[in-house]
């Protein structure tokens, strides 16, 4: 910033060596170039003048609003467990997808049996939509619980909420190998009548095939 | 000192002062950057409410591994340009001409500090909204241009750019204000 030749440090240099965040370069060179001292001597003028904005309250009905969502978010209920780690969470929405399509494909196509399947025997009347939601949004709160690993040995004929459903997606996540999957299933009823798996001449193997579910995972 | 992140991490955990922690750290700085930002105390409140309103709701997607003082920084910073963009569609809701000076009126200072810093203040207010966002998040809320860049979404040179202009501008609007040698 010489008059004789274009300075080799910009401005820009110069600001971040005004906040700290500059290099040595700009520094060795401001102390030999008088314009450049003189830039950051008006940079520093306006710093000090900038302590003289004091800051201001907002008024105590904003603060104590804030307090009480606060409150009321801090004693929610949390559910103990892990978080479904953000590398995980296409996987789960993509087994998600998959059994939806599976489960469309059953209802369309399948054949007329000896038996017909309780529709609640193998697809549990979940909310997809919340569903799917829940798992784009991070699944912040769904973790590792001992009821969704019970699903697989309960008889109930109880339909899921979604947050079992959820759960079991969560747990066959974070679980290796087939076992993931099987508590997956279970979370979507699937589990319950293994001849349903039969008659949708789906195996275990073939669905953790198509999921990508591999010895190690 | 608990650091903002332990802080956010044990309220996470279900600990309701480490919140009361961070509000006290926050609330004065972080309103004061709304206010100087939007001009009007009520507009600020109100933004104010809805910054910790979402990192209430959206706690769950805070990796503690960074920063939670530009976080914060960065849904106010967002909130304040949604707040003009409505402004901007409603032309008898524009910004007001005499913005509320958060310096002015403060009981602590001395008049003629109280007098500076209006000035200062003034100054600020008067400087285009995209320099005077990336002035007060640097000199009040104390992020790194780097940071700044994050929160605004622009690159650093923009950022820089910004920066150096306001600079100018107030140095030439607050020249009179340095002691005569």
């Amino acid at each position: 910033m010489n008059n004789k030749q274009p300075c080799p440090v910009s401005e820009a240099d110069l600001l971040l060596l005004a906040y700290g965040e500059g290099g040595k370069e700009a520094a060795a060179h401001a102390a030999e170039c008088p314009r450049c001292r003189s830039f950051l001597d008006e940079v520093r003028a306006v710093r000090e003048q900038a302590k003289l904005l004091t800051p201001t309250e907002p008024a105590e009905a904003a603060v104590n609003f804030v307090r009480a969502e606060a409150r009321k978010a801090a004693t929610q209920k949390r559910r103990p467990g892990i978080p479904l780690s953000p590398a995980w969470r296409p996987l789960a929405l993509a087994a998600t997808l998959i059994l939806v399509v599976v489960a469309a494909w059953y209802a369309l196509d399948r054949k007329p049996g000896p038996e017909p399947i309780e529709r609640a025997a193998w697809i549990s009347p979940v909310n997809l939509a919340t569903l799917e939601s829940e798992l784009e949004s991070g699944l912040p709160e769904i973790g590792l619980r001992g009821d969704a690993l019970e699903l697989e040995g309960t008889e109930t004929t109880e339909t899921y909420s979604d947050a079992a459903v959820a759960d079991a997606l969560a747990t066959a996540a974070s679980l290796p190998t087939g076992d993931g999957l099987e508590v997956a299933l279970a979370g979507w009823g699937f589990y319950r009548d293994e001849e349903a798996l039969d008659r949708m001449e789906v195996t275990l193997a073939e669905m953790e095939s198509d999921l990508g579910i591999t010895e190690g995972m | 000192m608990a650091s903002d992140e332990e802080c956010f991490g044990r309220f996470r955990d279900g600990d309701e002062g480490a919140f009361e922690t961070l509000l006290d750290r926050y609330r004065r700085p972080l309103f004061s950057f709304i206010l100087r930002m939007v001009g009007h105390r009520g507009d600020a409140e109100d933004i104010f409410q809805e910054t910790f309103i979402r990192v209430l709701h959206h706690r769950g997607d805070y990796d503690p591994r960074r920063p939670f003082g530009p976080w914060l920084y960065t849904i106010a910073a967002n909130l304040v340009r949604d707040e003009r963009r409505k402004r901007w569609r409603r032309p008898e809701d524009q910004m007001p001409e005499s913005l509320e000076f958060p310096g002015a009126g403060n009981p602590e200072a001395d008049s003629m500090a109280r007098e500076t810093g209006a000035k200062v203040d003034r100054a600020v207010a008067a400087l285009p909204a995209e320099q005077r966002e990336v002035f007060l998040l640097r000199e009040q809320a104390g992020l790194s241009f780097k940071e700044i860049a994050e929160a605004t979404g622009a690159n650093l040179n923009t950022v820089l750019g910004r920066m150096h202009l306001a600079v100018k501008k107030l140095r030439a609007d607050l020249a009179h204000l340095e002691p005569k040698e």
